[in-house]
């Protein structure tokens, strides 16, 4: 059998040079007779954050541990892994480059860049998902609870809000003084009509351009996070906010380890569903306020492009992709967005748009899915609704729209046959101009 | 000019809130104006192993601009952050709030 390139994992004292790893290594024949150190690559702190030290059994005061590279025979392996010295064996996988995005505006036949006209109602979006077959099995969201972080939420427009919470005293939860907030709420509502709603204000600062601060969203997700663990919910939480351009905050935009991203995943490790939306800079009629940070590569920022969070593009039922959603790579992922969600129909407003109406419609659906499957994880939502999507663009998955247009009704008979899909292909594809 | 920024701030681990304020209120020194009404735990954003008696926190303040290095380069600061601002990813039509067709839903 042919030997396979692998990273070993292997413990040393915390005070010792990274030597005395190798030296270990150089022993590991002993207990895997094809093991094959490269000694021309030179041990790499592994750096494990604190709470993985229990996990990999390593003493948090005395040991750490380093990367090292060799070659192992596949059936051998789990010998390797029985080393007393080795904490893990990961494949040395093959990478490649990425092809580039596409240089063209859009490999999408169709295209709509007139939001402010609407393509249909809140109702025919139900219809167009397949939301109100899942209604007829008579599973309508009851028992979830979605927290819609926004403006704030008015209460009389949408009396599904239950509690809240507020960035700003003056403005406390169940008002909305802007209404961005109010039309997410209805959106979500309208696609999973018996679930309450947790009004999360954290976009009630006043600026000219923006509505408020990564340190009040912190704030509510750390709310969330607290009041998840004491009663189960929010079991989702929908963003339909994010970060128009790179230059206002570079830090959070392309670095993984800002502290609203680290919550962002604390509360997806917590349990709770996390969707944010991909954001208005798509390359064809983007919004004023992305200045040139448009298209692709340069318009998802931050936690709405992390990897683990569900992130959500806009088209509208007549599978045309809207214009202006913001197009992968993300920052802090390459395959993003996931999919698309319904846009640009009449709900709260005339017409609802953008991706921030998008998502809350994800959220909705997840809803239902969730109440069909309690335990549906965050990975699990994001993979059936991925399987289960309508190309919209270009066959499999693109950098405009994911996997296409999510569908509630096959996503729903997924969940409820318990038979999960596997993990979708998300392998880039090659693009035509 | 200030900036609006977020403080990632190693404290011991059982110090209470108030004796965090305590610590932090010395980097009023190096320029930071701390609001003292905001205090969250956080994970660490540094991979590092970090002794158990300590944990992060993040606080928020103002500074001026180039002060920055100055308040990272203090023991018990971990790093500063931006204070991104953030918005709402549709434009309000403000005539249009509110203007709602009829529902088959019951609100």
């Amino acid at each position: 059998m042919a030997a396979r390139r692998v990273i070993v994992e292997v413990k040393k004292r915390s005070t010792s040079p990274p030597i005395e790893a190798m030296a270990k290594a150089v022993r590991l024949p002993e207990r895997a007779s094809s093991f094959a150190l490269d000694e021309r690559f030179d041990p790499l702190p592994a750096r494990r954050p604190v709470h993985h030290y229990a996990l990999f059994g390593m003493d948090v005061l005395d040991e750490d541990s380093v990367l090292l590279r060799g070659e192992i025979a596949p059936d051998e392996e789990w010998q390797l892994r029985a080393d007393p010295d080795v904490v893990a064996v990961w494949s040395d996988a093959p990478i490649a480059p990425f092809p580039s995005p596409p240089a063209g505006p859009t490999p999408c036949p169709k295209v709509d860049c007139d939001p402010s006209i609407p393509k249909g109602t809140i109702a025919d979006v139900v219809t167009y998902l397949g939301c109100d077959r899942i209604w007829e099995e008579g599973v309508r969201g009851e028992g979830i609870v979605i927290g819609i972080c926004d403006t704030g939420v008015n209460r009389r427009a949408v009396p599904a809000v239950v509690d809240g919470w507020t960035a700003d005293d003056d403005i406390p939860w169940g008002m909305d003084e802007q209404g961005h907030g109010t039309m997410c709420a209805y959106d979500a509502v309208g696609v999973c009509p018996q679930a309450k709603l947790l009004d999360i204000g954290i976009l009630k600062s006043e600026g000219p351009s923006f509505g408020g601060f990564i340190s009040d969203a912190i704030l509510a997700f750390d709310w969330a996070i607290e009041r998840y663990r004491q009663d189960g919910t929010p079991q989702i939480l929908s963003n339909s906010w994010g970060m128009y351009r790179n230059e206002w905050a570079p830090d959070y935009a392309t670095d993984p380890r800002h502290p609203f991203t680290l919550k962002v995943l604390q509360a997806i490790a917590e349990g709770i569903i996390v969707c944010f939306a991909a954001g208005n800079c798509g390359n064809i009629c983007p919004d004023s306020r992305c200045g040139d940070d448009v298209g692709f590569g340069k318009s998802i920022w931050g936690a709405n492009g992390h990897e683990e969070v569900i992130t959500v593009g806009a088209a509208n039922i007549h599978g045309q992709w809207a214009g202006y959603s913001s197009q992968g790579p993300a920052a802090l992922c390459e395959h993003k967005p996931d999919f698309c969600a319904p846009s640009h129909f009449s709900g709260y407003n005339r017409s609802d748009t953008g991706s921030s109406a998008a998502c809350p419609v994800c959220a909705g659906v997840i809803g239902l899915l969730k109440q069909a499957r309690p335990a549906l994880t965050q990975e699990q939502a994001k993979r059936v609704l991925a399987v289960t999507a309508r190309n919209l663009c270009a066959p499999g998955w693109d950098y405009q729209t994911g996997f296409g247009m999510i569908r509630a009704w096959p996503a729903f008979e997924a969940v409820r046959r318990q038979t999960l899909p596997r993990a979708p292909r998300v392998a880039a594809r090659r693009y035509r101009r | 000019m200030e900036k609006q920024v977020l403080v990632e701030m190693r404290v011991p681990r059982r110090a209470s809130a108030r004796r965090v304020r305590e610590l932090a209120s010395a980097l009023a020194d190096h320029g930071l104006d701390l609001d003292l009404d905001y205090l969250v735990s956080s994970e660490p954003s540094e991979a590092a192993k970090e002794p158990q008696r300590y944990r992060h926190v993040l606080l928020r303040g103002r500074v001026l601009e180039g002060h920055e290095a100055d308040l990272e380069g203090q023991p018990n600061v971990v790093r500063i952050w931006s204070d991104a601002p953030i918005a709402p990813l549709a434009e309000a039509d403000e005539e249009e709030v509110g203007v709602r067709p009829k529902s088959p839903f019951a609100f």
